[in-house]
């Protein structure tokens, strides 16, 4: 019969459903079923709520002098869900599991910096770097960097056997899945002893299911939502400051925006904060000056940037544009917010004699025909570290330089970071990054995005961080 | 007989492969690819040419028509493009739960709105009917969505006695499912019963209106045996072909009624098929919606002539 | 089949002649919609939203799309009767042209629906013979096709918009109204004046259109009077799916799934174009119900 709420001891979460059946439990697969191999899985390492290092499997770790080679010493004593102890072997083989081109893993890009690994002894694995890294923990705090069993990868998108907090009972990620608690995890027995991720893709469901009490965490609501919810002492609404943001492009290499004096006039004109209220809602986002690297992010610069009409107009003065410049944005409804931000910028664009001419193209085909064809033109990213986007979106000839951006200076201090094993050189130097991006960029960045989530009361010890850092074994329910 | 209902079957067939070309034919004919619109930000150089080389979309339409329907028949729907896996296995507990949501008001439905519709039909014009055929009007009428909606509000948010979205495990018994679709199934019946009721209502003013209903009251016949032996048999039969096109046509509005209640049934998936550009797998419910409107009418056509050995040498045309 | 069991009654007043006749013939056809209770009722919701689609921009006094980060999810006031949406919006404002859209689509789409399955359907009756077989067999078979799904599709794919449903609507429509035109000329087509006009040796084209046509107007217009109440049904389906009319457009059905959520908090966001909706379809059956009646024409109550 049909139980309103749930039990104690179990935790029952929506799940979008996002690859409609075709989850995966493996976690390097482009398709994983996203929080579910979150507590099925330890990394190496794992990121703590200041953004920065702590130990997971791996305890202590070394680097060379060079940076090319790091030493992992792992956790001993810790077993998959199979029985099977955790040995350097297995760590390993993820690795080269993850970096395997057939697989065609999304992290491989990230670790591409990875030559080999190997085992030094049961409890001691060495990564050999093709370059000096000296943020490689950094990496290796990749969600989807999960510790699998050797020679796993025919059965793993199955059997999710993993070393984490929870086990897998039945996994269907179109209905309910379900999860029972590790008690062997090596940092203790989690305090909930069943999660169930239930399937609901429709947001409106997944709100009635919220209201009706038929599930008690619900990852993600919109600013408009949240209504529901506040003032409700039922229920505990958290709003956590992400890096994704949504953003417009220019090419700087192409008229008119290969004047760095246009591009400069063109980020100016923004009020960002008037753009954070009308394309979000108060609260929806937190202002950003033009740079990929986020506020929580510990190699952030913190730039400041304001609204500067005069300026702007003669910065475009000097660039020739006198009665000021017609120019012609590409958007597309791919993304929700991509039109109303493209609006907000065109009223406020006016001010300074910048005409912004929207052409909405179809969804279909905006990624392939639109973005990084057209000179101007909406884009969004997820949140990454400081080294994965600046070296993915903006180093030349990367293939997602989407704004054609080309500085050999730029290129040559993103590769002296990496190498810097001093952390206060290395932030300065990503410092530096940041700031020819302000000075000279092409990418008009003006909010990173927040999310909100909301839970039932009967939850505690659930910290208002990113779904993807907090230890959900730590998450207690009455 | 047999070869009536024989060639009923021989029509059933020839339908079935009329609708996979059509349905073929329009799922080609629309613009897009279904990598370019799975792959999004990524539909780029190689990776779009093996997966279009991987899906087989280099090749013609026409050589892809004939591998497609080929493997129909020995059942092989083919692998979805998105989940990467057969598609009979995606849509075999999804047709099961459209169909058990279906059968379920259609029993609650069926019987309520032939006895309703007797009722306003004998009573025609009375205070009976006028109840009974305002609240069909309004069943009819009303989106199922605006139904559906209050209900939630109702039962399920407020009073709490219903749950408000079906969360079930994908390989849920129908004793695991029933408790947990009150709600859709009630909103499916009560649009169900309304038009079915409609029809029953007006073949029964029909029959009593007729001669061999006159004749029998004339005879002294008790109005009760009338209506039981005489008027209802010969008001009902004909309405059997009518009341299966009118429920197989409600089907497609099971599509709506999945959505608002999250129910992992055919309707469902062919939302998020579409919005996915998983054109194999569209095609695939199409047909599935195809095949079970043609066998409800089917059905419906043998009922007829099983239950009245009249209409064996002059069976109506269509229903196929 | 039953569904196509339409008999046709010509009376008088429906026959084609002067400009005057036929305006009495509507007059006299007017007073006994309105002679009903259930007619006036139906008479009146039509009306009442056909203006209020036209004139809604000038009392609306709101923009539709204005948002307003201040009044969102606000009670019904003096300054918006109706309330605000989730965006600030008026909801006043967005209800009383929320109709517009599926009003003009739905309307035309009917007209042709009923037009070519009218013209299709009474050549096929007045044909007969094997191409009548053959084609009644297509229209069954067409009958399989699951029409809510190919509205979805094509509406999702061609990126033809809203309009791209004009066709598709008066196409899947027209295939059910090919039936009940040939049922309807089976009936009128041993009638005498198309003997006549046989032998006065027109051809089949002029029968078709210069006696057939007119004599079965009624039909067809009580038809297209029900397809336009299955079409704003479907329509607004749609739009409630999210393949309809695309934001920030008000439209009724897009306005109830936007809102649906909020029920607990701001029921009159979802409320009142439920309200306006339902009123426009249930008034259009009462209509067309009457319109049958005072026509004569007598309709079964099924969909084909």
């Amino acid at each position: 019969m049909y139980t309103h709420g749930t039990q104690a001891g179990t935790l029952r979460l929506a799940y979008d459903a996002g690859f409609g059946g075709a989850e995966s439990l493996d976690p390097y697969s482009p398709t994983r079923f996203y929080f579910t191999t979150l507590t099925l899985f330890d990394r190496l390492v794992r990121q703590n709520y200041e953004g920065g290092v702590d130990p997971g499997l791996a305890m202590s770790w070394k680097v060379s002098q060079d940076a090319r080679t790091w030493t992992f010493n792992l956790r001993p004593g810790v077993r998959f869900h199979s029985g099977k102890p955790l040995v350097a072997a297995d760590v390993v083989y993820s690795i080269h599991h993850a970096l395997d081109p057939k697989r065609g893993s999304p992290v491989a890009s990230t670790l591409k910096v990875i030559d080999r690994v190997e085992a030094i002894d049961d409890l001691t694995v060495r990564f050999h770097l093709k370059s000096a890294h000296a943020d490689l923990p950094l990496l290796l705090i990749d969600q989807r960097c999960g510790i699998i069993a050797k020679d796993s990868a025919a059965t793993i998108e199955q059997t999710g056997n993993g070393t984490g907090p929870y086990k897998l009972l039945r996994n269907d990620p179109e209905g309910i899945t379900l999860l029972v608690a590790n008690q062997d995890y090596w940092e203790g027995s989690p305090n909930v002893e069943r999660i169930e991720v239930v399937a609901i893709p429709d947001q409106v469901a997944q709100i009635q299911a919220m209201l009706s009490g038929q599930i008690d965490y619900l990852p993600s609501v919109n600013r408009r939502q949240l209504k529901l919810f506040e003032n409700n002492p039922d229920y505990i609404v958290q709003t956590i400051k992400t890096g994704h943001w949504p953003g417009m492009v220019m090419r700087t290499d192409q008229p008119p925006f290969d004047d760095v004096r246009v591009r400069k006039a063109m980020r100016m004109v923004i009020d960002r904060p008037n753009m954070i209220r009308l394309v979000l809602g108060d609260g929806g986002g937190e202002p950003a000056c033009d740079t990929p690297v986020w506020s929580g992010d510990q190699y952030y610069s913190a730039i400041v940037c304001q609204r500067d009409l005069p300026e702007a107009r003669a910065l475009l003065k000097d660039a020739g544009y006198s009665d000021g410049i017609d120019v012609d944005l590409y958007t597309s409804s791919v993304e929700k917010l991509f039109i109303s931000m493209a609006e907000v910028y065109q009223s406020q664009a006016a001010q300074a004699g910048i005409r912004v001419n929207i052409h909405q193209v179809p969804a279909d085909g905006y990624w392939t025909d639109t973005w990084m064809q057209e000179s101007f033109v909406s884009t969004r990213w997820n949140q990454r570290p400081a080294d994965q986007i600046l070296n993915e979106a903006f180093r030349s000839g990367a293939s997602w330089n989407e704004t054609y951006w080309n500085n050999p200076d730029f290129d040559h201090s993103l590769d002296m970071a990496r190498k810097e094993t001093d952390p206060d050189k290395r932030l300065s130097l990503y410092a530096k990054t940041q700031q020819m991006l302000f000075d000279q960029g092409g990418a008009i960045i003006p909010f990173y995005l927040n999310i909100n989530r909301v839970f039932s009361a009967r939850i505690s010890n659930l910290p208002s961080e990113n779904t993807l850092f907090v230890e959900w074994h730590k998450v207690s329910r009455e | 007989m047999l070869r009536i209902l024989l060639r009923r079957l021989v029509m059933a067939v020839f339908t079935l492969i009329f609708v996979a070309i059509v349905v073929f034919g329009v799922t080609e004919a629309l613009p897009g690819d279904a990598c370019t619109a799975y792959l999004g930000k990524l539909a780029q150089g190689e990776r779009l040419s093996n997966c279009q080389s991987e899906l087989g979309l280099d090749k013609s339409s026409i050589e892809r028509f004939v591998g497609w329907s080929g493997n129909v028949l020995h059942g092989d729907l083919g692998d979805s493009l998105k989940r990467k896996r057969p598609i009979s296995d995606i849509i075999a507990p999804r047709f099961r739960n459209t169909i058990i949501l279906g059968a379920s008001a259609a029993l609650i439905g069926i019987p309520l709105a032939i006895v309703l519709g007797v009722i306003a039909g004998v009573y025609r014009d009375r205070l009976s009917d006028h109840v009974v055929s305002g609240i069909a009007l309004l069943a009819m009428t009303i989106p199922e969505f605006v139904i559906a909606t209050v209900l939630i509000f109702i039962f399920a948010i407020s009073l709490k006695w219903f749950p408000a979205v079906t969360i079930l495990p994908t390989e849920a018994s129908v004793a695991e499912i029933l408790p947990n679709i009150i709600l859709p199934m009630f909103t499916l019946a009560f649009v169900m019963t309304a038009h079915i009721l409609r029809i029953t209502r007006a073949s029964v003013i029909d029959t009593m209106s007729s001669e061999f209903v006159k004749m029998a009251t004339l005879k002294g016949v008790p109005f009760r045996r009338i209506i039981f032996r005489h008027m209802l048999p010969s008001a009902l039969l004909p309405t059997i072909n009518i009341v299966a096109l009118t429920m197989a046509w409600l089907l497609s509005g099971v599509v709506v009624i999945e959505k608002v209640f999250n129910y992992p049934g055919l309707g469902t998936l062919i939302i998020q098929s579409i919005f996915d550009r998983d054109l194999p797998l569209v095609q695939a419910i199409a047909l599935m919606f195809a095949v079970i409107y043609i066998a409800v009418n089917l059905i419906a056509d043998f009922l007829v002539i099983l239950l009245n050995p009249r209409l064996r040498t002059k069976v109506s045309a269509g229903g196929g | 089949m039953i569904a196509g069991g339409t008999s046709a009654n010509p009376v008088e007043y429906a026959l084609p002649g002067s400009g005057r006749s036929r305006f009495a013939g509507i007059m006299i056809v007017l007073r006994d919609i309105i002679s009903r209770p259930v007619g006036a009722i139906g008479l009146f919701l039509v009306v009442f939203h056909l203006l209020l689609a036209v004139i809604a921009s000038f009392i609306a006094p709101y923009d539709v799309a204005l948002q307003n980060a201040d009044r969102i999810l606000q009670a019904p006031s003096w300054a918006h009767p109706m309330g605000t949406d989730s965006l600030g919006r008026d909801v006043f404002s967005r209800t009383i042209t929320g109709g517009r859209i599926s009003i003009i689509i739905t309307l035309i789409s009917a007209v042709i629906a009923a037009l070519w399955g009218g013209i299709v359907g009474v050549s096929l009756g007045l044909v007969g013979g094997r191409i009548d077989e053959f084609c009644m067999r297509l229209v069954d078979a067409f009958l399989a096709i699951p029409g809510l799904l190919f509205l979805l599709l094509i509406v999702s794919f061609t990126g033809g918009g809203v309009y791209a449903l004009i066709p598709t609507l008066s196409f899947f429509n027209g295939i059910s109204v090919i039936r009940i035109g040939r049922g309807a000329a089976q009936g009128v087509a041993v009638k005498d004046y198309i003997t006549a006009a046989r032998v006065r040796g027109h051809g089949s084209r002029f029968i078709i259109f210069q006696e057939m046509l007119p004599n079965l107007q009624d039909i067809l217009l009580v038809e297209w009077a029900m397809r336009w109440s299955w079409m704003m049904l479907a329509f607004s389906s749609l739009s409630f799916l999210g393949f309809g009319a695309t934001p920030p457009t008000p439209d009724w059905g897009l306005m109830i799934s936007d809102s649906r959520e909020f029920l607990t908090v701001a029921p009159w966001a979802g409320i009142w174009p439920a309200i306006f909706l339902s009123t426009l379809i249930i008034g259009i059956n009462l209509f067309a119900d009457a319109l049958g009646k005072a026509l004569r024409v007598d309709r079964q109550q099924g969909v084909f």
